[in-house]
């Protein structure tokens, strides 16, 4: 290190002689802003600080000379300097969304101001502040466009993400995730629905890896990404050593969790009284169940708890001219509010960059991180669910000798069941740059992941006279790209410059899975079942395999720095697509005019910064199953004979025309800042118009196949979206205001002949409807309670009152999806304190309270909640709920649990989402400790929530049966946990 | 850099690219392992031969009580299901399906695989090297057989009856006569009965006189005499019945038992294989009726069908039948024609045909005599030793046919005739008896279609008529 530095003084002496200017890069503070870049206007000379924040460029006469310094996250400084020995001293401003933000688009980077689509960025501060079961519930209400609900209070569990919409079906409506490059797997059913609860690929991502995440909206930024772009893509970028010096950092924090509601559950007397009625409503005579007078179990807090978390993170930069390496090891313990839940996370990563000549540049990028869920049955599965369902008031939890009697709750202590995932996300990079006009770049990177789903029953648990079984499911996905592009840049004059990319990728992913399990074992959990016992078996399934094959290239052109144009055109083809259509081409057109520059706004005075950006283009989703393209016959080994002689037959058909689903969407932007730039806006218009999309279709039965995936619906999403920032106050205190707010409305435009049932959100009754939003809740209106009988009156399709439910009934009625959402967030500073809240809103849309039909209806082996009290008991009463029963007929249907309005409910909401408080030590103090710098932080989570919905949490991502349902069927809750809450002290220190 | 080495750099970045890119192409040609890709899954005779198979397969899950009973379920021959969890079957006694109603839909699904299966065979007829003009015609032949058999029991069960309006445009099933996925509209009635007439002629034409266990030519003309008794058109029938009856290739068995894995194969004009209790093609009769296992079977008989076979003490068929809690208010009665591991299902039988010409002949006032012979086999059979329940040789058309009217019902119960029988009856110009009723609703009632699927429903598809028959 003090080599360099004498290096660096030797080469300020000698440069002395000639015509020198120097200066030093600070921040607000007066900290050297080490790295930055300096560019000397009007040469090719540019120059990075030094450790000391420190630049120096020779010139050969003396006079004024232009300076830029350009640094991420500091807005860009531009100062004339006089050449000779003063040294000067330039602040830079900080400020993430300046113009001169860096921006990370598809395959590269750009300055804001040469950005021309719609990209939200978020920073490694604001994912860290707020404690998240998964690193994009961070996500939430702080970009406009982008829908985030988190994942239930299940530890690990994922969130839905949706930008601008969705415009899928059936397809995965999920946006694209890339991490360093590589589209990182990212199925959510590689185990199905187990436990009520899907795994949740991203939970093994450690958020404190993050640098920063760009979400990528329209098709200008998107079509880069061909046909799995539409939906929008989330690049992570990981963090890299990017300071001079040696920096050491850990952060640490301990939480607590607690559920931000909790069910109100009858007690024995209420349910036994509830029960009683219902049975002599119906006739009966006498005791209608029997109850000891006694038993009173309280589930619910059997079920719930409040859960320790704690993560600790200690990272290790090292930057230098050549040379720069980041080692990042994380634990994270988070146990959730659910007995017997948590989700631990151990994760390292190393990234380092080698300049291994002047031109050629290697980047590595690897990382692992082990995660183990230690699972409960949630929702229908058990657990809490059962608490709030079958697990009955009356019903002992305890035998008389004090041990569990035979229960969910038992099952869920007696059973060990844990899912580990093993994952590693390594990637190259060598960037060679070949003259001032071309560089090369070769990437390859690899997704590698191990999934083990471990379950051990003990012979209590399966009632045999075998010690236990052991069963494990194991995934392993290999999923690897490669890239190579030619980079151009060209700069005719000060005024024209000229950009050019293209490039080639390929990306693979098989999946293998197997199931071992042994009958008969004694002890060994989490041991691999022992393939020499008699009773083990294996199986193991066939691969699944798919592959994109694309090329892509990027034109830019720029005129005066303040007109941006570019085009770019992607070709993609897939394994997926059937043989008509191999190849999709993907192309898209934008432009931005940075009207700041122009003399008609700088004559205003108050206007500091404007831009207008527009964009057209074509974006594809082929997030669907492999080998829908292909048709099968049945396996030979596993057809049946008939008549002693054998068969075959086929089992799926055919489809050579299935393809992506396309996407043409429009964008227009408008970026201002006001009284440099206290005040910025961000104004955006959309259109994203989607055809061919795909449906997994019950088709008509006639055809000889219930099942078909076909390019049939047509959907749109129009919306705007508003991103304000205010820095109200900007002197000692300080008050910064930021709000945003997305009103999207989407409507599917055909869906072929078929009907609303063709496409079914599982069993949740939301149905695709011509003209209405995708996860339309299309069911039979419950009108009142007739006051004479107590029966349930219901509309027919034509409005009239009827006692009988009939499907054929079922109008559209509502939509899971909701009107507008945003959020808010106000931070204020005072010294080194500083305070924020971040509230988040969501207005209108539906939520469909699944279980309450059998909670709050028929009387049966459920335990039902004490909503129920506003229900009919006589004649002339006026009530909420219809008369209890215990014959579903009573309701007018002799099929059970019958969806209908009466479970609809308004899901608008407004919550206190995330408080935070911190202090910093003053830069006096950390220098005398010789440390950079000291944060700690009290932060809360879900404190507060605004609702008119009488179920448990507003905010729901529920288990999902497939990637319909889960376009189809947020906001529906069937026995859902809700969120959590948190409150989390963190400590930051950087050494 | 020099113009060479750039020139160089250039080229090795594309030589990259282009391996990556010639090496990868192919890669996308990926397909799934452990099944059989369409293309290369019919390629000889046998392969052809085993698609063939899978037809009669497929339909012997269908026939194996399953047509049968949702169409009995309907009538009066079976009680009301008493588990909750047969709900659907519940709604299908209480003829008040809806579109949700998997068990109907399911039902009406499985009927079309073999029709598409059969259809696919048409594409490959051509391609497949080896196969002689004869195989082929065969084939084609079965095929046409299996094809008309699922639109003939299709268009009985979820439509209004032939003879419902006076020109049949009433609307019928979707007939696909082709392997496509394209929704179809329903067809007419009389267009549904002209495709199976015209599928039928075919396959009496080109099937051969023996053929096994599968279809032969004196299937074919069974069945196509069966469709046009359903038709009410007696003289179209009365020469295939004839054929069949009066070849002597098959008799009336001995015993009343038609459905024992024993029973005697002259009795069987066409059956569903059973091989064993492991191959069991008879499942859902024995699944859902057998007693002698199972005292709550999911279906027991109607208090109707028992009091009209008790009445007669001389009347053998009364084996048959199984009382529960005799005398106290929870009786029922439990039938005992299906207590069996397996058996093979009688599709077409003698009893059947032979109650059917007595019919033909007797509403055509033909050949009255032969009908009398006919309808006094089955009741010899049926009241051993009681000679009285003959009827004269002399007897009456309108006698004649009260009495195979009374005894087709008693012979039949429960295997599926009873509903189509008295639709047909229904439709009838002169149906004897006025009015007639199935249940005490009219026999054209809506209820007595089932409901399409919902996933049948499309824009260009018209569902039945809601309403039940109440």
């Amino acid at each position: 290190m003090k080599k360099l530095l004498y290096l660096v003084l030797l080469l300020s002496s000698l440069s002395s002689f000639a015509q020198t200017i120097k200066g030093k890069v600070q921040d607000g503070q007066r900290q050297p802003v080490i790295g930055a870049s300096v560019f000397l206007e009007g040469t090719k000379q540019a120059v990075q600080t030094d450790a000391m924040g420190m630049f120096s460029f020779s010139v050969s006469e003396a006079g004024k000379y232009k300076v830029r310094v350009s640094m991420v996250g500091y807005k860009m400084l531009t100062r004339d300097l006089i050449a000779g020995t003063t040294v000067y001293n330039l602040t830079i401003e900080e400020d993430s969304k300046s113009l001169e933000d860096v921006v990370v688009v598809g395959y590269g980077t750009k300055l804001r101001r040469e950005v021309t689509g719609s990209i939200s960025k978020i920073s490694s501060k604001e994912l860290n502040d707020l404690p998240v079961q998964s690193f994009e519930g961070a996500l939430q209400a702080k970009l406009p466009g982008v829908q985030v609900t988190t994942g239930s209070g299940i530890a690990g569990s994922g969130a839905v993400v949706r930008i601008r919409g969705v415009a899928s079906i059936s397809a995965g409506g999920d946006p694209l995730y890339v991490v360093d490059g590589i589209p990182i797997t990212q199925d959510y059913f590689l185990q199905g629905n187990g436990g009520a609860m899907n795994n949740n690929p991203l939970a093994s991502i450690n958020p404190d890896d993050i640098e920063s995440i760009d979400v990528l909206k329209d098709a200008a930024a998107t079509a880069i990404y061909g046909s799995r772009g539409s939906n929008g893509v989330v690049i992570i970028t990981t963090k890299r050593a990017n300071k001079k010096g040696v920096q050491i950092g850990y952060t640490g924090s301990v939480s607590t969790s607690q559920p931000t509601a909790l069910p109100d559950m009858l007690d024995s007397k209420q349910y036994v009284q509830l029960y009683q009625e219902a049975y002599e409503n119906d006739g009966g005579t006498g005791q209608g169940i029997y109850w000891d007078g006694v038993t009173n179990t309280d589930w619910v807090a059997l079920t719930t708890q409040t859960g320790i978390k704690h993560a600790h993170n200690v990272s290790v930069a090292k930057g230098g001219k050549d040379f720069s390496i980041l080692g990042n090891v994380s634990y994270n313990k988070n146990e959730s509010f659910l007995v017997g839940n948590s989700y631990d996370r151990t994760s390292m990563r190393l990234n380092a960059d080698y300049a291994i000549t002047s031109k050629l540049k290697a980047s590595l990028s690897t990382s692992f991180s082990n995660g183990v869920n230690h699972r409960v049955n949630t929702a229908w599965a058990g657990g809490l669910g059962a608490a709030m369902s079958t697990l009955l008031p009356i019903q002992s939890a305890y035998n008389a000798d004090g041990t569990l009697a035979n229960s969910p709750v038992r099952d869920q202590a007696l059973r060990k069941w844990q899912t580990a995932e093993n994952r590693f996300i390594n990637g190259l990079t060598l960037n060679y740059k070949i003259d001032d006009n071309f560089s090369a770049l070769v990437k390859g990177s690899s997704d590698y992941m191990v999934l083990l789903d471990d379950i051990y029953n003990p012979k209590e648990l399966i009632n045999t006279t075998h010690a236990g079984n052991a069963n494990r499911y194991g995934t392993t996905v290999n999923n690897y790209n490669y890239y190579a592009q030619l980079n151009f840049t060209k700069e005719i004059n000060s005024d024209n410059k000229f950009n050019a990319m293209i490039a080639n990728e390929f990306q693979s992913s098989t999946t293998s899975t197997y199931n071992k399990n042994e009958d008969d074992r004694t002890v060994g959990f989490n041991v691999n079942p022992d393939s020499t016992n008699a009773s083990y078996k294996k199986y193991t399934n066939a691969d699944q395999q798919w592959a994109f094959l694309s090329y892509f290239t990027r034109l830019g052109y720029s005129y005066k720095n303040k007109m941006f144009f570019e085009s770019t055109v992607r070709m993609d083809g897939s394994s997926k697509f059937g043989k008509n259509y191999r190849y999709g081409i993907f192309p898209a057109f934008s432009a931005s005019w940075v009207l700041s520059e122009e003399s008609f706004i700088k004559d205003l005075g108050f206007v500091s910064s404007s831009k207008l950006r527009t964009s057209y283009g074509k974006s594809g989703n082929a997030n669907i199953p492999n080998y829908q393209n292909v048709g099968v016959f049945q396996n030979p080994n596993s057809t049946p004979t008939y008549n002693g002689n054998p068969t075959t037959f086929p089992i799926q058909l055919e489809n050579p025309n299935l393809r992506w689903e396309t996407s043409w969407s429009y964008n227009l932007g408008l970026d201002m800042g006001f009284l440099n730039d206290r005040f910025t806006f961000s104004f955006e218009y959309y259109n994203k118009k989607s055809s061919d999309v795909l449906m997994s279709l019950a088709v008509p039965p006639s055809i000889g196949f219930s099942n078909y995936w076909d390019n049939v619906g047509k959907i749109t999403n129009t919306g705007v979206e508003l991103s304000v920032t205010s820095r109200n106050i900007n002197r000692d205190l300080k008050w910064t205001t930021q709000f945003n707010i997305s009103r999207n409305k989407n409507q599917i435009t055909s869906i072929g002949v078929y009907t609303e049932d063709a496409v079914g959100g599982g069993t949740n009754d939301t149905r695709v409807v011509v003209g209405q939003p995708v996860g339309t809740n299309f069911l039979v209106r419950f009108s009142h309670v007739d006051p004479v009988t107590g029966k349930p009156v219901y509309l027919d399709i034509n409005g009239n009152e009827t006692f009988t439910w009939d499907p054929k009934d079922r109008v559209s009625v509502g939509s899971v999806l909701p009107d507008a959402m945003g959020g808010i967030t106000n931070s204020f500073s005072y010294k080194n304190f500083d305070l924020s809240f971040l509230f988040n809103f969501v207005l209108g849309g539906d939520i469909y309270n699944s279980s309450s039909k059998r909670q709050l209806g028929v009387v049966t082996n459920w335990n039902m909640t004490t909503d129920i009290f506003d229900r009919w008991q006589k004649p002339g009463d006026i009530a909420k709920y219809p008369r209890l029963t215990l014959d579903t007929r009573t309701y007018g249907s002799s099929t059970p649990w019958i969806n209908t309005t009466m479970w609809l409910q308004d899901g608008t909401f407004a919550r206190l989402r995330n408080v935070t408080l911190g202090y910093t030590l003053p830069k006096t103090i950390t220098n005398k400790l010789k440390i950079q710098s000291f944060r700690m932080s009290l932060i809360g989570t879900n404190l507060l929530t605004f609702t008119k919905y009488t179920g448990l949490d507003p905010e729901i991502a529920r288990d999902f049966e497939n990637a319909t349902d889960r376009n189809m069927s947020p906001n529906i809750t069937y026995l859902t946990p809700p969120q959590e809450k948190t409150y989390t002290l963190q400590l930051n220190i950087t050494f | 850099m020099d113009m060479k080495n750039f020139k160089l750099t250039i080229l090795s970045v594309l030589l990259t690219s282009v391996f990556f890119v010639s090496s990868c192409t192919s890669e996308l040609d990926i397909n799934p392992e452990g099944v059989i890709l369409v293309d290369s899954a019919l390629k000889t005779p046998a392969d052809m031969q085993k698609l063939l198979n899978s037809c009669y397969d497929a339909l012997a899950n269908q026939y194996n009580g399953t047509v049968q009973t949702y169409s009995d379920l309907m009538g009066d021959d079976i009680a009301k299901p008493f588990r909750d969890d047969l709900g659907f079957k519940t709604e299908i006694y209480n003829r008040s399906t809806n579109f949700f109603n998997s068990d109907v839909g399911g039902l009406y699904g499985r009927l079309y695989i073999p029709v598409y299966r059969v259809n696919t065979m048409e594409l490959y007829y051509d391609k497949i090297v080896g196969l002689t003009d004869a195989e082929k015609t065969r084939m084609r032949a079965e095929g046409k057989f299996i094809r008309a058999l699922c639109h003939f029991d299709l268009v009985r069960l979820w439509a209004q009856p032939y003879g419902y309006t006076p020109d049949n445009t009433h609307l019928g099933v979707p007939i696909r006569d082709k392997a496509t996925k394209d929704p179809l509209p329903r067809a007419t009635v009389a267009q549904v009965y002209d495709f199976v007439i015209s599928d039928l002629n075919y396959a009496i034409e080109n099937l051969p006189e023996s053929n096994g266990n599968y279809a032969n030519k004196d299937a074919a003309k069974s069945l196509l005499a069966i469709v046009y008794f359903q038709m009410n058109k007696f003289n179209e029938a009365l020469p295939l019945l004839n054929g069949i009856i009066n070849s002597g290739a098959y008799a009336l068995s001995d015993s009343l038992n038609r459905f024992n894995s024993n029973a005697a194969s002259q009795e069987y004009v066409f059956k569903f294989v059973s091989t064993g209790s492991n191959d069991n093609r008879a499942a859902e009769f024995i699944n859902r009726f057998r007693s002698d296992n199972n005292p709550q079977p999911d279906y027991n008989v109607s208090n109707d069908i028992y009091n009209l076979i008790a009445a007669d003490t001389t009347d053998a068929r009364i084996q048959f039948f199984g009382t529960m809690n005799p005398g106290s208010p929870k009786q029922y009665h439990v039938l005992k024609k299906f207590n069996e591991d397996y058996f093979p299902v009688p599709l077409i039988n003698m009893t059947q045909l032979v109650l059917t010409r007595a019919e033909v002949l007797a509403e055509l006032g033909q050949d009255l005599g032969t009908a009398v012979s006919d309808i006094n086999k089955i009741i010899k059979r049926a009241y051993p030793g009681n000679t009285n329940k003959e009827i004269a040789s002399n007897a009456d058309a309108r006698t004649i046919l009260l009495t195979v009217r009374a005894e087709r019902r008693k012979e039949l119960f429960c295997e599926g005739d009873r509903v189509n029988y008295l639709k047909r009856i229904g439709a009838l110009a002169n149906p004897l008896d006025g009015a007639t009723t199935i249940r005490n609703a009219p026999w054209n009632c809506p209820g007595l279609a089932l409901q399409f699927p919902s996933s049948e429903r499309t824009s260009i598809f018209v569902m039945n008529e809601t309403g039940g028959c109440n």
